[in-house]
């Protein structure tokens, strides 16, 4: 997958920075869901921001893990966008978001488990099949384990993009959350992803909990993210890096002086 | 568990607090798998409170933080989402806002979460053209009786029968705060999008019975007989004819076609 270089979410609160300064960025990570819509503003800004920069779609509602029939209305939608933006890719989260037609808006965790990945694999099937494409899914934070779970979760997003022939999004910080909730080795989850399947890496802020991290996606990237993402470039090489921020956004430039320090973690691996 | 009963259990946690999952999960610390499912129940709800601040800020500015957050919470506990965006959340407000509030404060907190749920509605709206003043204007003479106008999938109409868009103005810093949500007399209102921003005016009684009979699909001959039972013989067609150059102008109209004889 072509290595987009250094990126950022693209939010509301930059649209007119963005287009004003036309900062160095190697591209914007649009949140699908914003953008799913019949016309208006965020639409008018998302071509004119297109024009400019490439592009990624990310979305929060695929629901790739629900045990409900994959919605094809949000499909069809999703598929018009692709075509209208003609994004990079178009990635979402390895989760489910729903069951009963209710949508919980939250990335809720799958079980590691046979199961799951028989009922995963044929639903990553149908959605690459329908975009004609395929897609990456990110790894998600979780704060909470299934007893029945029958691999680690490095074991399960191996085998799942092996048998649904899919990419991987790498979230590092939702790797370091997990490392503390669940008590792992974060460096073992890193060392044996499947490097091949790595096409983007997310990087974001997260809570401190008493016991627990919460990924909260509000704060600046913490050290031990930076060190793990150092880390991680060892092993991966240059791989498309953005910053994930969604609440207590800051001013642009703030991100892109800490989208900066990705940069030359990353650069300084790649000529290590 | 199966898969599907896991779901359904942990949703069930979710949405109404009720107990099953917890059999079916582990944490690292055993003494805090409360705490941690808290994280998800409690986030359930600050997520879908916040996405209807978002949609309703005026609505939260007038309520203010504390009573905006305790209705919402009623919301959400009573309304679980469905939609695969967010920003489709809380459609009800209004409804509800009516039934759980007595009197012309009801009546205003509803018609301004209504007022709010279609600024919304104006500003995603398709993204269709506006017909120009000479596309109009060369319709041959003959043609007029018979032509029908589209208006633009963004434009909207709303009643008021309350002070509730005064509210909303003073939510947006443009006037001062009314002194009570009341009812106060019906207003006709217009709202719609020109490129991408969102406008409002009010209508007259004329005005408004017109733009609704052409967003009835009525043609502009039919259109100019009911002008005449409103504003006479004389000036009914004048009138009709400076409406539609107003509404040309403000971007109103999408197109035009004219009605088949038998239709």
């Amino acid at each position: 997958m072509q290595n987009l270089g250094f990126g950022l979410g693209l939010r509301p609160d930059h649209y007119e920075t963005i287009l004003a300064e036309h900062p160095a960025v190697g591209f914007f990570e649009a949140l699908s869901e914003n953008y799913l819509v019949p016309g208006g503003k965020a639409l008018n800004y998302l071509d004119r921001i297109r024009s400019q920069y490439p592009l990624v779609l990310h979305g929060v509602s695929l629901s790739i893990g629900s045990t409900e029939p994959i919605d094809r209305n949000y499909l069809k939608a999703l598929k018009s966008l692709a075509r209208r933006i003609e994004p990079a890719w178009v990635s979402d989260h390895l989760c489910w978001t729903g069951t009963d037609g209710i949508n919980l808006h939250d990335l809720m965790p799958m079980p590691y488990t046979r199961e799951a990945l028989r009922h995963l694999v044929p639903r990553i099937c149908e959605v690459q099949d329908f975009l004609g494409a395929r897609i990456l899914l990110e790894n998600v934070s979780s704060y909470v384990a299934y007893r029945a779970s029958e691999m680690t979760e490095w074991e399960f997003l191996a085998e799942l993009s092996r048998e649904a022939d899919c990419l991987l999004l790498l979230d590092v910080n939702n790797v370091y959350v997990n490392s503390v909730n669940h008590r792992f080795d974060p460096d073992e989850f890193i060392r044996n992803l499947p490097i091949e399947r790595v096409a983007q890496i997310h990087l974001a802020g997260h809570e401190r909990q008493e016991t627990f991290i919460i990924d909260t996606h509000d704060a600046p990237i913490v050290d031990a993210v930076w060190a793990l993402y150092e880390r991680t470039c060892e092993r991966l090489g240059a791989v498309s890096t953005m910053i994930e921020r969604d609440a207590n956004i800051p001013p642009l430039h703030d991100l892109l002086a800490e989208l900066d320090i990705a940069r030359r973690l990353c650069l300084s691996q790649a000529t290590a | 568990m199966r898969l599907p009963e896991l779901q359904r259990a942990f949703q069930a946690r979710i949405l109404s607090f009720e107990g099953g999952i917890e059999a079916e999960l582990s944490t690292a610390s055993a003494t805090d798998l409360e705490a941690r499912l808290g994280a998800y129940v409690n986030g359930y709800r600050a997520r879908l409170v916040e996405a209807l601040g978002t949609t309703y800020p005026a609505l939260k500015a007038t309520l203010g933080d504390e009573e905006f957050d305790r209705q919402m919470r009623l919301y959400v506990d009573s309304t679980p989402s469905r939609h695969f965006s967010v920003r489709h959340y809380g459609e009800h407000i209004s409804s509800r806002l009516k039934d759980c509030t007595a009197g012309g404060a009801g009546t205003a907190l509803a018609e301004l979460a209504h007022w709010e749920w279609i600024l919304a509605d104006v500003f995603d709206a398709p993204d269709d053209e506006a017909v120009g003043l000479a596309a109009v204007s060369a319709v041959a003479p003959e043609a007029w009786p018979n032509l029908c106008f589209a208006l633009r999938a963004c434009v909207r109409r709303v009643q008021t029968r309350s002070n509730a868009v005064d509210w909303w103005r003073a939510a947006t810093g443009a006037s001062e705060k009314p002194r009570a949500l009341e009812e106060a007399p019906p207003v006709q209102w217009l709202l719609w999008r020109r490129g991408v921003k969102t406008m409002f005016r009010s209508l007259d009684s004329v005005e408004a019975q017109a733009l609704d009979a052409v967003g009835d699909g009525v043609a502009f001959g039919a259109i100019c007989e009911r002008l005449a039972q409103q504003v006479g013989e004389a000036e009914a067609a004048l009138r009709a004819a400076s409406l539609l150059r107003g509404w040309i102008a403000e971007e109103l109209i999408a197109g035009f076609s004219e009605q088949s004889a038998a239709g």
